[in-house]
């Protein structure tokens, strides 16, 4: 039997189906094309979420490539036992956006919507996966919408204006409290809904 | 989890908290609160939209600005070669000093036989290398590593297991000298194969280090594991030598490539051309696995099919590759 064809114990990773820990291994071991693959695999999260937030596309395109950058070069705070890649590279953008809008107040933040963005979408337009981030999609909008509309609008005032919880209730004109109350019971709810099977795909 | 900690772990991850309270939240239960980060990132996922066309090439641009590819984030420096050699001779004495009498009977070797012929085998080694690094010394090639010390093992079969660890030490420390002068660009032979002084060097740590290991293994002790820097150093020749180590074999593939993404503190990324004097293209292959494995393998203390590792690509070269790894390896 030759070495080429006796069983090997090594596994065979098929493209699709490439584990984080093999991606932030080979990030560890200085392989510039795993990070390629992330960010093909999460640019589209990574980059709508800070323009989403700060409402600013040179913002976002910076605080993209910060986010990656971070992520190049240290890997190693990334814990996957506390998440997936994609939810630390979430985690990770909001705070980055977040902190970006309180401390450049560069528009009204009481502002609802979302002006649109014109952008020339790239290769990761027809690379990522888009029926999974588009199922991911619509199941967070479903399980928003099954939300009492007051829980609902305090947390897209917290996440998506990047709101902290005394802002949420100066716009909704409620005591403090009840905007904490709100948003907790809010992502309770929101954990429910999304059940175990979205909150593992993130 | 009490009621104050749900509510503070649920602004903590819609990041809404004021800046201070933020930063006693963060010490009282982490950045990433258990239970509803995972919540809040699928909060991001409403905002996903695909990213401008230039981002990608500006993002990765920015990140290997900081970091170069091809070297772990948090990278051993390789030290010298003849260092290297240094380090394994003090390993590998210490090694024998610690050795009971009755373990220097251990079989160790499935062709040397107990530790102590092992041992005179490397007497043997030492000599035919003070041959082989003396310039004047035209010493004709060596094909059969093991018959060309069995009278080495037979002259030295008197010597108390004391007597001969002293007799080994003093002719490595002889060869470890001889190395350090002359032309250290000179060419040297190691058997049937040439290279320079520093790659004698780290061929001979390898096999000081198989040797240690068998030792190890058959006295029941922790296989011997060299440091970051020795690893580095042993990682990073093995890596230089790919196509070489195949075309010694008449295994080498022209024109074909292979990635190896070698993880750990002497890890790093390379990318290596399967035939010598060949710069690499485009691999056909991507092999991670663990630096010191790799070595092991290289060392033939570790059966590439036993490599725990993550192949992606051509499978079958891979597998090739891998298991062409211990040509230069010497019993």
């Amino acid at each position: 039997m030759t070495a080429s064809n006796r069983p090997r114990t090594v596994t065979a990773v098929t493209a699709g189906h490439r584990s984080d820990a093999v991606l932030l291994a080979r990030i560890q071991a200085g392989d510039d094309t795993a990070l390629g693959e992330i960010y093909t695999a999460h640019a589209d999260l990574v980059f709508g979420l800070a323009r989403r937030v700060t409402r600013d596309e040179q913002l976002a395109r910076d605080i993209a490539q910060e986010v990656f950058t971070y992520l190049w070069e240290l890997p190693q705070r990334v814990d996957l036992m506390r998440g997936s890649l994609r939810t630390y590279l979430a985690v990770v953008t909001h705070r980055r956006a977040v902190d970006e809008v309180r401390r450049s107040e560069r528009r009204n933040r009481t502002e609802a919507a979302v002006d649109p963005v014109t952008v020339t979408e790239g290769p990761e337009a027809g690379v990522v996966e888009a029926d999974t981030h588009a199922w991911r999609k619509q199941r967070l909008t479903a399980c928003l919408a099954e939300l009492p509309a007051d829980q609902r609008i305090a947390v897209e005032h917290a996440y998506y204006d990047g709101l902290t919880y005394k802002q949420v209730a100066r716009v909704l004109n409620i005591p403090e409290g009840t905007a904490k109350s709100r948003l907790r019971l809010a992502m309770n709810r929101l954990r429910t809904l999304l059940g175990e099977e979205m909150r593992t795909a993130i | 989890m009490t009621p104050f900690d749900d509510e503070l772990a649920t602004l903590l991850a819609l990041d809404a908290l004021e800046a201070d309270e933020q930063a006693d939240a963060e010490l009282r239960m982490g950045t990433f609160p258990p239970g509803i980060s995972d919540t809040s990132a699928a909060l991001a996922e409403g905002a996903a939209v695909p990213p401008p066309a230039d981002l990608r090439g500006k993002t990765l641009a920015a990140a290997l600005s900081r970091r170069p590819a091809g070297r772990p984030f948090d990278g051993t420096v390789p030290c010298e070669p003849s260092e290297g050699f240094d380090r394994t001779i003090a390993d590998v004495y210490a090694l024998l000093e610690s050795l009971t009498p009755s373990e220097w009977n251990a079989r160790a070797h499935p062709e040397h036989g107990r530790v102590r012929d092992l041992i005179a085998h490397l007497v043997g080694v030492e000599r035919l290398s003070l041959r082989w690094l003396d310039p004047d010394d035209d010493m004709p090639e060596v094909h059969d590593h093991v018959a060309a010390t069995r009278p080495v093992i037979d002259e030295l079969r008197i010597l108390a297991p004391d007597e001969l660890a002293r007799t080994w030490h003093d002719a490595v420390r002889a060869v470890a000298a001889a190395a350090a002068h002359g032309d250290p660009t000179r060419m040297v032979s190691f058997h049937d194969i040439r290279t320079t002084v520093p790659g004698f060097l780290i061929t001979r740590t390898f096999e000081l280090w198989a040797h240690a290991m068998d030792i190890s293994v058959a006295t029941g002790r922790p296989l011997l594991r060299l440091d970051p820097e020795r690893m580095a150093t042993l990682s990073n020749r093995l890596m230089g030598v790919v196509g070489a180590a195949l075309a010694y074999r008449s295994a080498d593939h022209p024109g074909r490539s292979v990635r190896f993404v070698l993880t750990g503190p002497a890890g790093g990324s390379y990318t290596v051309a399967l035939t010598p004097n060949q710069e690499p293209g485009v691999p056909d292959a991507t092999i991670v696995a663990d630096a010191y494995d790799i070595c092991r393998v290289a060392a033939r203390r570790l059966d590439p099919d036993e490599l725990p590792a993550v192949i992606e690509g051509d499978r079958e070269l891979a597998g090739l590759v891998l298991a062409g790894l211990d040509s230069f390896a010497r019993d």
